[in-house]
């Protein structure tokens, strides 16, 4: 009876995982391929021949690669700082620099930027005396997704840098390495992947970003508009098609980055810890 | 003139001393085993020595030069960690081959000294695997001949053993004994095994309080330890608390309990004193006939027998109050036939009856 009892709990808690991932699956299936359904080959190539969405791909993936640039030359140094050093304030200066931006809203991040940067902002008054306007610039898109893009690369760099055993850096040490040459030889080949990882992340977060380009950059078609702000002007004008062609690329290359993450750099990791 | 001389030195953290004015010199060429327990501040010392971290006072000098202030890599020391820490990205050969690169040696010697290295160690064929590809004793022996190629002042080990299994470590330690014995390297190994330390060891100390308590050969420190906390820690089976009832010369007799037993001892000790007194195993044989009566001879009841290891620990009733744990082979002992509560005589080698002060 009991041996019974216990099997049917068994099968009935098997079977009700089974039914909710298989709702749950079927749902987000609905929901991602959905765009596929609701445009035609020819709608979507017509889309693409557009000039206005033409120049949001160019301005969202050149915004998100130089993002993506200036975010990795300072977030490993910076992550670096903060994986080897012991100092006053760390913890404070960890919640700065990345807990508070991850858990800050876009919005409000575009908000901060908009303040600091407007003319009679800190930031934007110092600049004005040399005429450099930064806000609904091309450089206020970058700006932005530099921005909401930094704390998530720090976070990852500063984990892989954590992961290398730290005997490996005394052992170089005691063999008459320098600091500089443990980080090129041994800390950072070690950690490559993670820093690779990162900066794919922080790349994916920046080609989606929406909240504080909107903000910071505006929306405009030939400098600041970037394909996810078109996808909600557009939509807001009732022009599905083009916001489902832009939708359709972002997902698609949002698919590309997600499956070298999972993919490519969990075999390479798994080969260099083995 | 010692080969490492530590003076005075002292470590905190916060509030926590780690280090106590520990001084100690080790000789050139011994293998010189520190023992302690986990968080006794062996690894705070490991550290220091190699200049890894810095001490708060005191001087490590090296052949009679100061190298407080010298950088890790300029004291010139070899280090094996306890993981072994080998580069995961480089090869054997790589591994082996890294502290001479940095030193700019030429390409030629490099091989050269490579090859005969890896020749020396056993590692012919393993030069281009990586270090995930190598068994634990192959690791083992390559991060020994990482850390000797640079041809070091000496070398420190850190617990290098403890990873692997019973068989490749009995290998690896004599096989270390004989890297020592061979190259005259003066070793500084760190562990907290007893076991390892009296097989390796040709001095050792025991660290604790952030002090060495006591130092010298496994025989003088295993038999003789000047300490309680020594005695307790090398599990010293029998302690027993003493007094001193006659004293001649070197000569004593003291009272334990109901017994009365008879030793000497270099000890400034005065009638009335009382002692711990510790008496090792060894020094207490057992028959299960009549032994002739002398110095240090009792009878009892076995109380006890229990396997330990290959031996079997006997314990002997000698009074209502005393029992005395006796070892012998398990061979002996089903010669002997010894039974739980079967009569027994006992007697003590008085040379093996070492003596501690109660202060």
């Amino acid at each position: 009876m009991g041996k019974l009892y216990l099997k049917a709990v068994n099968k009935t808690f098997e079977g009700t995982n089974y039914f909710f991932s298989f709702v749950l699956i079927a749902f987000m299936f609905l929901i991602i391929g959905s765009l596929f359904f609701t445009t035609t080959p020819s709608a979507f190539l017509q889309q693409m021949s557009s000039r206005v969405v033409l120049v949001s791909v160019a301005v969202t993936f050149g915004s998100s690669f130089i993002a993506s640039l200036i975010v990795f030359v300072f977030s490993v140094p910076t992550a670096y700082v903060l994986s080897r050093k012991t100092f006053w304030g760390k913890r404070i200066l960890e919640t700065v620099v990345v807990d508070l931006p991850l858990s800050f809203p876009p919005g409000v991040d575009g908000l901060i930027l908009l303040l600091l940067l407007s003319r009679t902002g800190i930031l934007g008054e110092f600049l004005g005396h040399f005429h450099i306007y930064v806000p609904y610039t091309f450089a206020a898109v970058v700006l932005a997704k530099l921005f909401v893009s930094i704390p998530f690369m720090i976070s990852f760099v500063r984990e892989a840098f954590d992961r290398v055993d730290r005997n490996i850096e005394n052992v170089a040490y005691t063999l008459g390495a320098s600091p500089f040459q443990i980080f090129y030889k041994l800390t950072f080949p070690l950690s490559v992947w993670g820093v690779l990882k990162g900066l794919v992340m922080a790349l994916s977060k920046s080609l989606g970003e929406i909240g504080a380009t909107l903000i910071l950059a505006g929306g405009i078609t030939s400098s600041t508009g970037t394909m996810s702000v078109l996808i909600y002007f557009a939509t807001q004008k009732g022009e599905m098609d083009k916001a489902i062609a832009l939708a359709i690329i972002l997902e698609f290359l949002t698919f590309i980055l997600l499956t070298i993450i999972k993919f490519f750099f969990k075999e390479t990791t798994h080969k260099i810890h083995a | 003139m010692h080969k490492l001389q530590l003076t005075d030195i002292s470590k905190t953290f916060g509030s926590q001393i780690v280090l106590c004015n520990l001084s100690l010199g080790i000789f050139p060429d011994e293998l010189f085993v520190i023992l302690g327990s986990s968080g006794c501040g062996k690894t705070t010392l490991l550290l220091g020595i190699l200049g890894l971290q810095k001490f708060d006072s005191g001087r490590v000098a090296i052949d009679g030069i100061d190298v407080t202030s010298l950088s890790p890599g300029e004291r010139n020391i070899g280090y094996v960690p306890q993981n072994y820490a080998l580069f995961p990205n480089c090869t054997v050969f790589e591994n082996i081959a890294f502290g001479l690169r940095l030193r700019k040696v030429s390409k030629n010697i490099i091989q050269t000294k490579v090859r005969h290295i890896i020749d020396d160690f056993g590692l012919q064929g393993f030069e281009c695997h990586f270090p995930y590809q190598l068994s634990g004793g192959q690791m083992q022996r390559v991060a020994l001949a990482r850390a000797l190629i640079i041809e070091p002042s000496l070398l420190l080990l850190d617990e290098p053993v403890s990873a692997l299994d019973i068989e490749t470590r009995q290998k690896i330690k004599a096989e270390l004994k004989n890297i020592q014995k061979k190259l005259h390297i003066t070793m500084v190994y760190i562990t907290h095994d007893q076991q390892e330390t009296l097989e390796l060891a040709d001095r050792f100390g025991i660290l604790n309080n952030g002090k060495i308590e006591q130092f010298g050969s496994p025989d003088e420190v295993f038999y003789k330890p000047k300490t309680l906390f020594v005695a307790c820690f090398l599990n010293t089976e029998n302690m027993l608390k003493g007094k001193i009832l006659h004293k001649f010369g070197q000569k004593l007799t003291i009272q334990i309990n109901d017994i009365v037993l008879k030793t000497y001892t270099s000890l400034e000790l005065s009638e009335g004193d009382l002692v711990t007194v510790c008496i090792r195993p060894g020094a207490i044989h057992l028959s299960k006939h009549r032994i002739q009566p002398g110095k240090n001879v009792f009878t009892g009841t076995i109380e006890s027998i229990h396997p330990v290891g290959r031996d079997l620990e006997i314990k002997v009733l000698v009074t209502p109050n005393e029992v005395l744990k006796t070892r012998i082979s398990r061979i002996v002992a089903k010669e002997l036939d010894f039974a739980h509560g079967m009569p027994v005589n006992l007697s003590i080698d008085e040379a093996f009856v070492h003596l501690i002060p109660v202060k």
